[in-house]
């Protein structure tokens, strides 16, 4: 298990290329945004996120919820910071959980694996959670499209988080 | 003098020709808020009679027509005018001086040759016209050059005519004992004692040289003589020095009072603006700290999204099934668990390692129990009890335990996220609920600053003061040069007493010398003479005294009934002699105690009942009857109550009172961001004149509909007789 979640956490996540535009619109401009930024030059940007992580954590979240999995050839994608970056822990963790809740395999497949299995598991969560991203994206770009500056007012994008079950019944 | 009328035509303000106020005897009350042409009224009257105006950035000037030229007509006919116009800007005044009544024009002209040049005339002219039973003829023109000394001469007219709290520092200015000694000299007939003084004081002079002249010549106590002539000789010089001194000490000290004088009048307001100034710029700190905590409120929403874990909200429904799978998990392992316990019993008879490893892996293979003889298909408990027996089957169930710990971790660690973002609710609320009181308060905030700039600027354009911190640093800069001269002219007089005293001790030891050796006669006319000319001086100071005295008690007569109706403290004015003769007015309590810090309402009134007693204590002269009373805003700094006593005091005081002010108006309800004459108050001041048997006659400054008092080329004012019925 210890091995699993090392091996997810070396993993470096792809993003659509066909979002790469969203993600800069939503997040601080950075070829790989390694740096939070300071809160203040992260308002004056206007931008929701400090950080493509955390753009990212939040359209995986947004995809999860509205169950919206869409596979995608990773060679299309862009990557960017290793998970094991992401701040804060206890969230990643979470997401980490819940992938494995999921994820199409029983925990027994998760026993005493080798380097290899346990890389093979990591890389079936990384392409889950990626999949998931693009869901979210898929979602977050359609309210944009419908509003383009939503995202630039902060309570917006709690909001939009708030009223995701609103969204998928309707 | 009695005014009858004013005509106003294309001047300043008051556009086009039909501005016309009739006044009465008695209280002409002339209403007009902010930038409603009141002050410019009050232009009218100097300018007809001193052929100027108020120049807002030096108190007591007046700028000229010279200076002023086409300014003088009103922005809307300037706006208004054709390329070949020639406007007139005209002010007529009728007046009655003994019985005859006369009507004085003053007129200025200006052509506009093109859209950017106007032919301005270099002055104004005065026409005077005198009634002929019906018609208005033409006077001499010696006649009418000498016609405004005659309706108000000079002397008189900055105690008859002022404006507002500047007009009344001009005249009045408590912080320099000159003042009043000016008020006196100018309205009384004192200085007449100086020419007394000044001749005695030349003859006792001529005595003591010709009692010298005869002492010198006697031969007896020679060498005394020569001792005291040469004390006397030096201590003369050195009172010589010490009166050159003195004259320039009194110099300094009266530049520095006249520049208090030019800055004194715009303190107040300076002050007034300095604290609004500090006000606004402490609404602007707390304006930039709610702002950024706004901002801050902002970023906090996305940043409660990390760090306070709201992204995770609603997202229970992952740890559910997370323990869903977790707990079939469990299950799965305990039935393995059992399987293998079963197992491992029956293998209780073998030690560990018993096969070797190698004979195990041969059971397993062959899927047949070599130790029991028996058959183990794979998949039975008889293979799982031979696979017992691997060394590596106990590494893998510590393996399982590893897994199992780590699988509730992070179900823990899950459990603890669900739980804080279940907080995230409330959180949030109360985050908007937070953020949205700081947008109220920027709202309040921004709301109180536009008052405060607003207030600023009416202030600034209503006193003329623009540079509130310099007049301030120049008023503190002449109190200190005040305070320096005034200690300099007490020890030089002090100075000059003692040295005085030498003399007098010098003298009356030659008078001994001279006793037995000089004619008697000549002793006793230069002793005569000298007491004359003291006698002089003492005479002077009493009748000084005199008139200071009378002064007080008719300041306090009407200090006392301007303040009494309020209620409110207010004690009495006394004049207090300083060191160099002259008096300094100060307010005191029924104990007798000085009161200090007076507020500018007190200040005020007790500067307008001075004024008032200047011209009630010259009763002989008749100021009151002879010249009508024009005021401008004399009573910005009082309350309702005080205002009316005021005006009923210049009524009693003055056959004719022109007072123009702000008061007395309300919000018109009938029309947006105008006022309308507060009838009930008016009416309550004309009963209360009446029971005094004073007459009120009500005019009111207005704004045409749709005019706006800031767009001067669209500016014109209406007049309109208020009825009080």
């Amino acid at each position: 298990m210890k091995t699993l979640i090392e091996k997810f956490e070396s993993k470096e996540p792809h993003y659509p290329n066909v979002y790469r535009n969203l993600v800069e619109k939503l997040s601080r401009k950075k070829e790989v945004s390694t740096s939070e930024g300071t809160d203040e030059e992260q308002f004056e940007r206007g931008k929701s996120f400090g950080s493509y992580y955390e753009c990212y954590m939040y359209a995986a979240i947004i995809g999860m919820r509205a169950n919206n999995a869409l596979p995608f050839n990773r060679a299309e994608g862009t990557k960017f910071l290793k998970i094991e970056s992401w701040k804060p822990k206890p969230l990643t963790q979470y997401i980490f959980m819940s992938l494995l809740a999921l994820a199409d395999f029983e925990f027994e497949q998760i026993e005493d694996l080798t380097e290899e299995q346990a890389n093979d598991k990591a890389n079936e969560l990384l392409y889950l959670l990626e999949s998931y991203a693009k869901g979210g994206f898929e979602i977050i770009e359609k309210q944009v499209k419908d509003d383009p500056t939503y995202f630039e007012n902060t309570l917006n994008t709690v909001g939009f988080l708030k009223n995701q079950d609103k969204r998928i019944a309707t | 003098m009695k005014i009858h009328s004013i005509q106003l035509k294309n001047f300043l303000c008051y556009y086009g020709e039909n501005n016309r106020i009739d006044f009465k005897d008695g209280l002409n009350l002339v209403l007009g808020a902010n930038g409603y042409g009141k002050s410019k009224l009050y232009d009218a009257f100097q300018w007809v009679f001193k052929d100027g105006i108020t120049d807002e950035k030096v108190t007591g000037r007046l700028k000229q027509t010279e200076q002023l030229k086409k300014a003088l007509i009103s922005d809307k006919a300037l706006a208004e005018a054709k390329i070949g116009d020639k406007l007139k800007c005209e002010v007529i005044i009728e007046v009655t001086l003994a019985q005859e009544t006369y009507q004085l024009i003053r007129k200025y002209f200006a052509t506009k040759q093109s859209d950017e040049i106007w032919i301005e005339a270099r002055s104004s002219s005065l026409d005077v016209y005198k009634k002929d039973v019906i018609h208005f003829k033409p006077v001499s023109e010696d006649f009418a050059q000498s016609i405004t000394q005659k309706l108000i001469p000079d002397e008189v007219m900055p105690y008859v005519w002022f404006q507002g709290e500047r007009g009344v520092n001009s005249i009045i200015d408590t912080s320099s004992k000159d003042s009043l000694k000016r008020v006196i000299e100018r309205l009384s007939d004192i200085e007449r004692w100086d020419e007394y003084i000044a001749i005695s004081e030349k003859a006792a002079i001529t005595a003591t040289n010709q009692f010298n002249t005869a002492l010198k010549s006697s031969t007896r106590n020679r060498q005394d003589y020569d001792d005291l002539i040469k004390k006397q000789r030096d201590a003369q010089s050195k009172l010589v020095i010490c009166i050159e001194e003195l004259k320039n000490a009194q110099k300094n000290r009266e530049a520095a009072s006249e520049k208090s004088n030019a800055v004194i009048g715009k303190l107040s307001s300076a002050n007034k603006i300095s604290l609004i100034e500090r006000k606004k710029e402490d609404k602007i700190k707390e304006y930039k700290n709610v702002t950024s905590e706004i901002e801050n409120s902002h970023l906090n929403f996305t940043k409660g999204l990390f760090k306070e874990s709201w992204l995770l909200m609603d997202t229970k429904q992952f740890l559910l099934k997370y323990e869903e799978k977790y707990n079939r998990y469990l299950e799965n392992l305990r039935i393995r668990k059992t399987t293998e316990d079963l197992a491992s019993q029956s293998q209780d008879r073998l030690p560990r390692g018993i096969p070797e490893r190698m004979h195990v892996q041969s059971m397993l293979d062959k899927q047949h129990c070599l130790v029991c003889d028996r058959p183990a298909k794979k998949g039975t408990p008889e293979y799982k009890s031979i696979e017992q027996l691997l060394p590596e089957t106990a590494t893998k169930k510590n393996s399982i335990k590893d897994i199992e710990y780590d699988l509730r971790k992070l179900w823990n660690a899950g459990f603890t996220m669900t739980e804080k973002s279940g907080r995230a609710d409330q959180e949030i609320i109360e985050a908007i609920k937070k953020k949205d009181e700081l947008v109220v308060r920027q709202k309040e905030l921004k709301d109180e600053i536009e008052a405060l700039v607003s207030s600023v600027n009416n202030e600034i354009l209503n006193s003329g003061v623009e540079k509130a911190a310099d007049i301030i640093a120049m008023a503190t800069v002449s109190n200190q040069d005040l305070q320096k001269y005034s200690q300099t002219i007490g020890k030089l007089e002090r100075d000059k007493e003692a040295l005085e005293n030498s003399l007098k001790f010098f003298e009356s030891k030659l008078k001994s010398l001279s006793i037995g050796e000089i004619d008697s006669l000549i002793t006793k006319k230069m002793e005569l003479l000298s007491d004359l000319a003291q006698l002089a001086i003492r005479i002077k100071a009493t009748e000084y005294k005199g008139l200071v005295d009378l002064l007080q008690t008719k300041a306090n007569e009407h200090y006392e009934r301007i303040n009494k109706p309020t209620g409110a403290f207010y004690g009495n004015i006394k004049f207090i002699e300083t060191t160099g003769g002259g008096f300094i007015p100060e307010i005191f309590d029924d104990s007798g105690e000085r009161v200090s810090n007076l507020n500018t309402s007190q200040t005020s009134s007790m500067k307008l009942a001075i004024i008032m007693a200047i011209i009630t204590a010259n009763h002989k002269r008749g100021y009151a009857d002879r010249y009508p009373l024009i005021a401008d805003a004399p009573i910005s700094d009082f309350d309702a109550k005080k205002a009316k006593s005021f005006l009923i005091e210049a009524s009693n005081t003055f056959s004719q009172s022109i007072i123009i002010v702000m008061d007395y108006l309300i919000d018109d309800s009938t029309r947006t961001n105008r006022y309308s004459p507060d009838g009930k108050r008016l009416k309550d001041l004309r009963d209360s004149l009446q029971q005094e048997g004073k007459l009120i006659n009500v005019i009111q400054l207005d704004l045409p509909t749709g005019v706006v008092s800031t767009n001067r080329k669209e500016l014109s004012i209406n007049i309109k007789a208020v009825d009080l019925i």
